[in-house]
């Protein structure tokens, strides 16, 4: 696996430089302006990150080459998962240096929270997919499921009442416990579909 | 030591090596307990198949022209005049032929031809 | 030992199946896979590799089950390469390094040196050629003891077939060292190749030393009558013109007087697959 994640560790440097200086500038920007929705972009990126790199190994035909490699279809998987995890775990400690240097600790904290869950959740919803369907069309499916997601959610809040209210931060724990366990789902999941891919 | 192959000559390719390993140990050019290139070797330096060589080998080993010392390679027999004699009768008798056909298409009769070595021989 | 050994291998597909597939390649030699466009030369290859999966039969690769072999022992060239097109060849040696437990730097670097590849450019500017030789040295830079090469050599000028060629001679001087390679195009293969196996439609034709192809066949070029006296099942196939017949025959077969022209790998395959479709 350490292979890989070199691997894409260059991909990254080279394919996704575009990213990393958007966020570079987003944390300038953060700093520079009051607007707090630039302390989410960092992590938020990063949630692409391992889907648009299969892209790239699915498109330059690296995922046969990697059949043919000493590589289990697992550790191909795997690797994809912990990239992602490396690649957010690193944005959220560059936008949470960044808070503590503005020191709005309390008031930026659940945006980076949230910012992180929504890294993670994106991760896991978006990888299975492309696994399972290829990138092309597993992201046509993935935003209909989202966009039927959001239909139902809309609906939901629409009708009754509100929920029975949590605390905010009790809310903010559980949203992360939550999303920790969709990952690692996801995970198996992937790893499960990739093992009857064929190349 | 030299060999050639000609890849359009319809020739078997075993059988060009055969023949020119063979001749070079008759003519001396190949010493006795000389070693020769091994098979693979020969093969891949003439860009041929291994099979081919290792049959080439397996024939001239057959007819005692080399011996195989398992793990050192293959080596030139000692010159065996008894070959020797065998590889010229052989030779006498395809000149023999050749004179046959050829007296036979400008009518030479038996008894002619004799006469005709039996001159050259006292000469 | 046998570097490969595969039985009865099948592959159904709409369109398109593998039937029954039976080849064997011993040790330490170099086996041309020939094939036409879509014969199956691809998919034989991926069913050995566990890429794809199989409907039937057995895969042996240097005495162990194809799904327990490590890859370690196989050097794999596609036809696509499939090395990530950003990588220039110092990224690749370091990633190589983490993959492989018996990778050496030295030789893939030797390699790129002997095949003139340079190796700070990044993959996508190389050319096709260039491309292919990385892949080769990538595939003979681990100890790989088997080496499988798909259409590792369309595309490419002769030069460097011709340096492909050589590598591939090289590799096989060790015994224990044995190729695969497939192509449609057959001139290669008919170079350096010990066995030569005709794959068509998805069916195995032939699968024999190729030294034996040259002495069991010939052309002979003769008129028809000449050519209905030879028992017609020792005909592989024959080519009409308004001047006379050319078939390729059994050697054997052939009458007494009648002259027989040595068969070239590629007008056996033609012939046969014209003979085929008829």
């Amino acid at each position: 696996m350490r292979a890989l994640l070199l691997k894409d560790w260059y991909m990254a440097r080279k394919y996704c430089d575009s990213y990393l200086f958007i966020v570079l500038v987003f944390l300038v920007l953060s700093f520079v302006s009051d607007n707090v929705i630039f302390y989410t972009y960092p992590c938020m990126m990063t949630g692409l990150l391992p889907y648009t790199l299969y892209s790239y190994d699915e498109r330059e035909k690296f995922t046969s080459y990697c059949a043919a490699m000493p590589v289990s279809k697992r550790q191909y998987v795997s690797e994809k998962y912990v990239f992602g995890l490396i690649a957010s775990a690193a944005a959220a400690l560059l936008t949470l240096i960044c808070i503590i240097i503005k020191g709005k600790t309390s008031e930026l904290m659940p945006m980076l929270g949230a910012a992180t869950i929504a890294a993670l959740i994106s991760q896991a919803a978006m990888l299975p997919f492309g696994f399972k369907f290829g990138v092309e069309k597993g992201r046509i499916l993935f935003i209909a499921v989202v966009a039927v997601l959001f239909a139902a959610f809309y609906i939901v809040m629409g009708s009754g009442d509100s929920a029975p209210t949590l605390s905010g931060e009790a809310l903010g724990y559980i949203s992360l416990a939550v999303s920790a366990l969709l990952f690692a789902a996801s995970w198996l999941l992937s790893q499960r579909i990739y093992e009857n891919k064929e190349f | 030591m030299n060999i050639f192959i000609d890849n359009r000559s319809g020739l078997p390719i075993y059988d060009q090596i055969y023949s020119q390993i063979k001749s070079q140990i008759i003519s001396g050019a190949l010493d006795a307990d000389e070693a020769l290139p091994s098979i693979r070797g020969l093969a891949k330096e003439l860009r041929i198949s291994v099979i081919t060589t290792k049959r080439a080998y397996d024939e001239l080993e057959k007819e005692g022209f080399i011996y195989t010392i398992a793990g050192k390679g293959c080596f030139v027999a000692p010159k065996n005049t008894e070959l020797l004699r065998e590889e010229n009768l052989r030779k006498i008798e395809e000149h023999m032929s050749e004179i046959i056909r050829l007296s036979h298409s400008c009518g030479l009769s038996g008894e002619e031809l004799l006469d005709m070595l039996r001159y050259e021989m006292e000469e | 030992m046998n570097a490969l050994e595969i039985r009865s291998l099948q592959k159904h597909r709409k369109g398109f199946s593998l039937d029954g597939i039976n080849l064997t390649l011993p040790a330490g030699c170099i086996m041309g896979l020939i094939g036409e466009n879509g014969a199956g030369k691809t998919t034989t290859i991926k069913l050995m590799l566990d890429m794809i999966r199989k409907d039937g039969g057995t895969v042996r690769i240097l005495g162990k089950d194809s799904a327990e072999i490590s890859k370690e022992d196989i050097g794999v060239v596609l036809d696509e390469v499939g090395l990530p097109t950003c990588l220039t060849a110092c990224q690749v040696d370091k990633i190589m390094s983490k993959a492989y437990t018996q990778w050496s730097s030295d030789e893939f670097f030797a390699y790129l040196k002997r095949l003139n590849v340079p190796e700070n450019k990044a993959f996508s500017a190389l050319s096709r050629g260039m491309k292919m030789k990385l892949g080769i040295a990538c595939a003979l830079s681990h100890k790989a003891k088997l080496l499988i090469l798909d259409e590792a050599t369309s595309g490419l000028d002769p030069a460097v077939r011709d340096e492909v060629i050589d590598i591939l001679l090289d590799f096989t001087r060790d015994e224990e060292h044995s190729v695969l390679i497939s192509s449609h195009i057959v001139s290669d293969l008919e170079k350096i190749c010990d066995y030569i196996a005709f794959l068509h439609k998805g069916r195995l034709m032939l699968c024999e030393e190729k030294d034996r192809l040259y002495e069991q066949y010939g052309i002979i070029r003769c008129d028809e009558k000449t050519l209905s006296a030879i028992e017609p099942s020792a005909v592989i196939g024959k080519r009409v013109s308004a001047f006379g017949v050319e078939a390729i025959v059994r050697r054997d077969t052939v009458p007494e007087g009648v002259s027989i022209a040595p068969v070239g790998i590629e007008e056996l395959f033609v012939f046969m697959v014209k003979e085929a479709a008829k």
